[in-house]
């Protein structure tokens, strides 16, 4: 093949000007430690990065509704252990009071007590989080029990998705647990009426009221489960979510980022050919045919 | 018969000094863009017939040639053709997927993540305001953020209207420069002399054409080249050029079209088809940045009336139910640059539905789960797609493009590398080469000089003899 001076020309400036451009290219990649920074970059890349972040953003959506749904839980789970705890007393003293060792002044004094943990309990049916009643259904703006004991809330339990696919209901229903619906007790018309007959030295009407308080126990400690159970599924779906977003970090990483281990490698490479192109340009210009002539 | 010797020399003076020339000229232009290097084609002189046989008359030049593959001339401009094509996708779709954004900062892909991530929070606290206000502010980010991308992307496409303007006025300049040449050429060549400089200069401008437009080339046998479109449009025959020029194009939001009118008056509307820069640019704006378009408007017409029609179902914390969360859109035509909040709304956080019964309020957020479970529901893309993905689809269809376009611009960057080395090859002009042949016609000079002193002598010899 026949070669003149211009075709020397043209491919020493190809040589040297392609040598520049990887060599840009590759210290961009290393200097933003980000190999796919625009989709054009790698299309293949950047849609799988795309549908990452797409997980990674329903994953951050479910961690907020898992920990909403923690706090209300663990909030009804804190009223139901004291509730427990004052059911306990409440047969203490009615276990008392069924006994006619005690005197009107004592059964007085116990109805009195009665009569505080009847507040108390009014007060923990009613408990708030974050100035919702958390007892009262989609009614949260109202407690979720009158002074005399009636259900005021709706048998709403509010539903939170806490990992992708996964409800969960995060509230309890306020009805069923004090209120007496569905064959239960009304916890606040059984301390009640242990007042009344305590009040009244009635030893026979606080006998019966004894199994009513067991049935009441039961009611509470239910509930109980049944918030215990709903916190182990948000606790497993937070693991869960966890170990799934690191998974997905790592895999958006190893698309989008600059291994540079391999990188350094193509950049040493990159700037040997370019000083070689470099080099060969200068021997090329240093040859001069013309003054032989 | 020293006359004869005397005439000899005269002749080989005279072809020396054309070669001496005609490497003069080569020389000069070694780094003209388009020169094909001459060659002076030498021949001896009809002979005389004397007595012992034919006596030589001496050396003429016949002709002036330039050398130059007209294949390789050929496939070059196809492949500049080709190269303008990816080349001028490129130009166009760089500044497009800049718009969209860059780094992993997908404008849209963002403000759908934070619109739902608020609808979230929603789900989880239906009755706080402050919440509410978030949903809002969301909703109204997400439709900004759709109202810029189309803009930008809108912008893009007007942007290329000043390069193909000017693109096709250049092209136009030199379509006519190529029937003028035709027309010189053929009056010089019918004369018996080879046009060598004049046809370098039409082949330097059919390619500077044929980067700007796909076309084909035919030479015909009075000299005339003539360029046509590779779907046969006539560009220039023999002297007559026909007109390319850039109108505004009503049926496509305003934008540049081409049209080329021939020489009989007949007007046709150009497309990407027609190839080269220009049709690259085409093809970039009326194909692939069209079709964008149409994606992002579908998206948001598509998430409007999804968003729309559960929270049409659902009741704010007035227990107003039946409200729009954006203007209801007429269709998917232009929509993502009208998305908006609805009025009914816009401002009041309490209309948000987060509620599917007007008696559970404020607690119920059944609505509010439905709408955060849109995100990752298949309403984008005819029921196949979930919004976001759908939204990081379209800078991926962008990027798609630009990087294919790119890979066969580097392709046909390298074949024209290629076809330019070989047709130097052929054509170049080598300053050794002329040297080497300057340096022959100086020697033959030199003996043409000395057969014409030798003559000079003979002749005072004879002249001499009578004295």
């Amino acid at each position: 093949m026949r070669i003149t001076e211009k075709q020397i020309m043209a491919s020493l400036n190809r040589g040297i000007a392609q040598g520049w451009s990887r060599l840009g290219e590759i210290q961009e990649r290393i200097s933003s430690g980000v190999r796919v920074e625009k989709p054009s970059d790698d299309p293949l890349a950047s849609a799988r990065i795309g549908s990452i972040d797409r997980a990674l953003g329903e994953l951050e959506r479910c961690e907020l509704a898992a920990r909403e749904g923690r706090a209300g839980l663990e909030a009804s789970e804190g009223a139901l252990a004291e509730m427990s705890d004052l059911l306990i007393r409440a047969r203490e003293l009615a276990v008392q009071g069924a006994s006619d060792q005690y005197s009107a002044e004592d059964r007085h004094a116990m109805a009195l007590e009665v009569e505080k943990l009847r507040e108390q309990a009014l007060a923990l049916a009613n408990t708030q989080v974050g100035g919702r009643y958390i007892f009262s259904g989609a009614l949260e703006d109202t407690p979720a029990f009158d002074a005399a004991g009636n259900y005021q809330g709706d048998g709403l339990e509010r539903e939170l998705e806490v990992a992708p696919g996964l409800k969960v209901a995060v509230r309890l229903r306020g009805d069923i647990l004090f209120g007496g619906a569905g064959g239960g007790v009304n916890i606040f018309t059984v301390l009640s009426d242990l007042q009344a007959a305590l009040s009244a030295n009635d030893g026979a009407a606080v006998r019966s009221q004894l199994s009513l308080l067991e049935q009441a126990g039961e009611q509470i400690s239910q509930g109980r489960a049944r918030a215990g159970s709903r916190l182990n599924l948000i606790s497993g779906a937070h693991n869960w979510n966890g170990q799934l977003a690191l998974q997905l970090q790592q895999d958006r990483s190893s698309w989008r980022d600059t291994d540079l281990a391999s990188a350094s490698l193509d950049l040493a490479l990159a700037q040997k050919a370019l000083e070689a192109s470099v080099l060969s340009a200068s021997r090329m210009l240093q040859m001069n045919f013309l003054n032989r002539f | 018969m020293s006359f004869s010797l005397l005439s000899l020399g005269w002749t080989g003076l005279n072809v020396s000094r054309l070669l001496a020339e005609t490497s003069g000229h080569n020389t000069s232009n070694v780094n003209t863009p388009g020169y094909s290097r001459q060659r002076v084609e030498l021949s001896a002189r009809s002979p005389l017939w004397a007595v012992p046989g034919m006596l030589g008359t001496g050396a003429q030049a016949t002709s002036i040639s330039s050398l130059r593959d007209l294949f390789i001339e050929k496939q070059l401009l196809g492949a500049g053709g080709e190269g303008g094509f990816a080349g001028g996708q490129i130009e166009a779709l760089q500044a497009a997927e800049t718009a969209i954004g860059v780094g992993g900062g997908d404008r849209l892909q963002q403000a759908l993540g934070g619109f739902f991530q608020a609808l979230s929070a929603l789900a989880a606290q239906p009755s706080d305001l402050a919440t509410r206000e978030q949903v809002l502010a969301g909703a109204r980010e997400l439709a900004q953020a759709f109202r810029d991308v189309r803009a930008q992307l809108q912008s893009s496409r007007q942007g290329l209207d000043d390069q193909i303007e000017q693109s096709a006025a250049e092209v136009q300049k030199n379509l006519e420069e190529i029937a003028r040449l035709n027309r010189e050429i053929r009056a010089a060549e019918t004369a018996g002399v080879q046009a060598n400089d004049l046809r370098d200069r039409r082949g330097l401008l059919a390619q500077q054409v044929a980067e700007q437009l796909g076309v084909r080339v035919f030479s015909d046998d009075r000299g005339n080249l003539n360029l046509a479109l590779a779907d046969g449009a006539v560009l220039v025959e023999g002297d007559q050029a026909a007109e390319l020029r850039a109108v505004k194009d009503p049926a496509n939001d305003g934008l540049m079209a081409l049209e080329l009118v021939s020489g009989s008056g007949v007007v046709r509307h150009l497309d990407a088809a027609a190839g080269g820069r220009l049709g690259g640019l085409l093809q970039a704006r009326d194909v692939t940045l069209r079709q964008a378009l149409e994606k992002l408007d579908g998206l948001a017409f598509d998430l409007a009336s999804a968003v729309n029609n559960l929270h049409r179902g659902g009741f704010g914390l007035d227990g107003v139910g039946g409200r729009d969360l954006f203007t209801p859109l007429a269709g998917p035509d232009g929509a993502a640059g009208q998305l908006a909040l609805d009025p009914a709304v816009d401002g009041n956080a309490r209309a948000l539905a987060a509620a599917s019964d007007p008696a559970a309020l404020p607690g119920d957020n059944r609505v509010a789960l439905l709408l955060a479970g849109l995100a990752s529901a298949p309403i984008a893309s005819g029921g196949t797609q979930d919004p976001i993905s759908a939204a990081s689809g379209i800078g991926s269809f962008i990027g798609g493009a630009l990087a294919s376009a790119e890979r066969d611009f580097e392709f046909h960057a390298g074949r024209i590398a290629q076809l330019s080395a070989w047709r130097e090859s052929v054509s170049g002009v080598s300053l050794e080469e002329e040297m080497i042949e300057l340096a022959k016609a100086q020697r033959a000079f030199e003996a043409a000089t000395k057969v014409i002193k030798t003559a000079d002598e003979l002749l005072e010899t004879v002249i001499s003899l009578k004295g």
